[in-house]
């Protein structure tokens, strides 16, 4: 334990460094260049001071943020509720897994067409998108979760005669947990992607719209300028959901500690 | 563990090697012998020329061998250009101009496409104009003007339907500023203006005839009224293919010519290639525009495009046109 404290320090300036790094490298080897398709990083981040912080901020960046936002949570609430009832109920489970494995095979940008011609353009086709194709990592991580409870566990939960409700909330959740988590990690990773694809069709409104667009009409700078957005949002929304893991899961990771410092 | 990486590390780099050993090869082969010509087309009817001119061996005689592969879009096949993974590739006029004033240095090398002399005077422009903006049968929309306001569907924004049709507005006095634009494929854009959800939309041979068998009303062909007689598709080269491989272009350029001569005298052939190339049956092709193949392309064919993008606001300020802009 001691010797992972002292190690901290090191590994933070690593984390930080490594990029700060890579950035001042990138800013170097592309000060003065007269690539068109590789701007200096200066002209980047210029563009994207007058782009993303003021003028599209209202009519672009917040849509796609609320799409996602709106999107991933609709797919993670869905997921685990439907992963619960599969899970539990044989029936159920039966009837729902092949169609899940069919629908979960067909690759989510492939679907952007069929939710067009099903529910038009506006906002609720992109969040309709986004939520289709974020349910099924968590949604098969909360099966594969409930089911790897220990029967022993559950056993307890006999002996002690919990309701229905408590056996959910008390004991089934709390122990699928680490797993769902997982899954809805890779939810969020897919949500990203589909928010980008459900824009390229539509009215061109969002970061992805903009960025496609800039790309398009050889606006360089305007395209890099999104796709650093794109990532800075990217790494915003892992951090986001860590802090959240690590507060829902403290039990977890502290056990998982322990368990391995004895 | 440790030993290994020196090891993938040899690996990468004899890959690295033979790829360099490779690409070295094929270009050092350009010689005497037959030089390759990667071009980059967009998979439409008037690629039926390319196709003959490989077909009947006009390239051959020119000492080439072409190979052809469908890019995503214009901008696509000219950032490719660019950098040098295509010799050539088809572009219009309008993603031309963008990339020119975003100094993307290009040299027009041939026509691809575009209206005859002759098509400035046809009866029914559905014959002449592959492109057409198209409404509902009992739309309220009665001309250009009326789509103010509206939701007018394209392929891509900024692009060549955009434009025209911006400029079919502002010339019949109303502000293209007003339009909702929406990016659609054509086949989503076909399916959003039979149920209403688009007003207007814009569409490219074969949908145009599919939109008016279904009984769509065509307001108007953007095409032919915003280019007038001359080249629209062009054949078009980055720098970098030009110094290196300038011979072999000029003998892309004879090659093309020459198919697109013998396209426009045989038309039914040209047809049928046309409907290969793009999926279609063969009523569908024959059914809407036929394909012209110009014999030349002018620096006015360009600067005319150039002044009405400047017009309607798609440029800030004209491209200055280099003086070797046309090979």
């Amino acid at each position: 334990m001691d010797k992972l404290m002292n190690k901290r320090p090191v590994l933070w300036l690593l984390g930080i460094g490594t990029p700060a790094l890579l950035l001042a490298a990138w800013w170097l080897a592309s000060a003065g260049s007269t690539d068109t398709f590789f701007p200096p990083l200066a002209d980047i981040v210029d563009r994207f001071r007058a782009l993303w912080l003021f003028d599209h901020f209202g009519s672009d960046v917040l849509v796609s943020l609320r799409n996602l936002v709106l999107g991933y949570a609709i797919a993670a609430l869905a997921a685990v509720a439907v992963g619960f009832v599969t899970a539990l109920a044989a029936p159920v489970r039966w009837a729902v897994d092949p169609l899940i494995h069919f629908l979960r095979g067909i690759p989510p940008v492939a679907l952007v067409p069929i939710f067009i011609s099903l529910m038009g353009f506006g906002p609720e086709m992109r969040v309709a998108s986004i939520a289709l194709a974020a349910f099924f990592p968590t949604f098969i991580a909360t099966v594969d979760g409930l089911r790897a409870v220990d029967r022993g566990l559950l056993d307890v939960a006999q002996v002690y005669r919990l309701s229905r409700r408590d056996r959910v909330v008390a004991v089934l959740l709390p122990a699928a947990s680490p797993q769902i988590f997982s899954g809805l990690q890779v939810s969020l990773q897919t949500a990203f992607v589909v928010m980008i694809a459900s824009e390229m069709l539509g009215p061109s409104r969002g970061i992805g719209a903009m960025t496609l667009l800039a790309q398009q009409s050889f606006m360089i700078s305007d395209m890099w300028s999104g796709i650093l957005l794109l990532g800075v949002i990217g790494f915003a929304a892992n951090f986001l959901f860590d802090l959240v893991r690590r507060k829902v899961l403290a039990w977890y990771i502290g056990s998982r500690r322990l368990a391995r410092a004895s | 563990m440790r030993r290994s990486i020196p090891a993938a590390l040899a690996a990468v780099l004899a890959l690295a090697l033979s790829a360099c050993g490779g690409s070295s090869s094929a270009s050092s082969a350009a010689g005497d012998s037959v030089t390759t010509l990667k071009v980059g087309t967009i998979g439409i009817g008037s690629d039926a020329a390319i196709k003959l001119a490989i077909d009947k061996g006009f390239f051959k005689e020119q000492g080439l061998d072409v190979k052809t592969s469908v890019v995503a879009n214009p901008p696509a096949g000219i950032a490719a250009a660019q950098s040098g993974q295509l010799d050539l590739t088809y572009t219009p006029s309008i993603p031309l101009l963008n990339a020119l004033s975003n100094n993307v240095p290009l040299t027009v090398v041939a026509a691809a496409d575009g209206y005859s002399a002759e098509a400035m005077s046809s009866k029914d422009m559905t014959k002449v104009d592959d492109t057409g903006l198209l409404v509902q049968k009992d739309s309220t929309i009665k001309r250009p003007k009326d789509l103010e306001g509206k939701s007018v569907s394209v392929p891509a924004r900024k692009a060549q339907l955009e434009v025209t049709v911006s400029k079919l507005i502002k010339d019949d006095g109303g502000d293209p500023s007003k339009v909702n634009w929406m990016v659609l494929d054509p086949s989503s854009a076909l399916q959003s203006l039979n149920s209403g959800r688009v007003d207007a939309a814009s569409l490219v041979a074969p949908f145009v005839s599919k939109a008016m068998s279904q009984g769509d009303r065509l307001l108007a062909s953007p095409g032919v009224e915003f280019f007038k007689a001359g080249a629209v598709g062009l054949w078009v080269t980055g720098n970098s293919a030009l110094q290196k491989e300038r011979k072999a272009i000029e003998g892309f350029k004879a090659a093309i010519y020459k198919a697109n001569a013998y396209a426009n005298q045989h038309i039914d052939e040209a047809q049928q290639l046309s409907a290969q190339i793009t999926n279609n049956p063969i009523d569908v092709i024959k059914g809407g525009a036929v394909n012209y193949w110009p014999d030349k392309v002018t620096t006015d064919d360009i600067q005319r495009v150039n002044d009405s993008m400047v017009e309607l606001g798609y440029l800030k300020t004209p491209v200055k046109l280099p003086a070797n802009l046309v090979l």
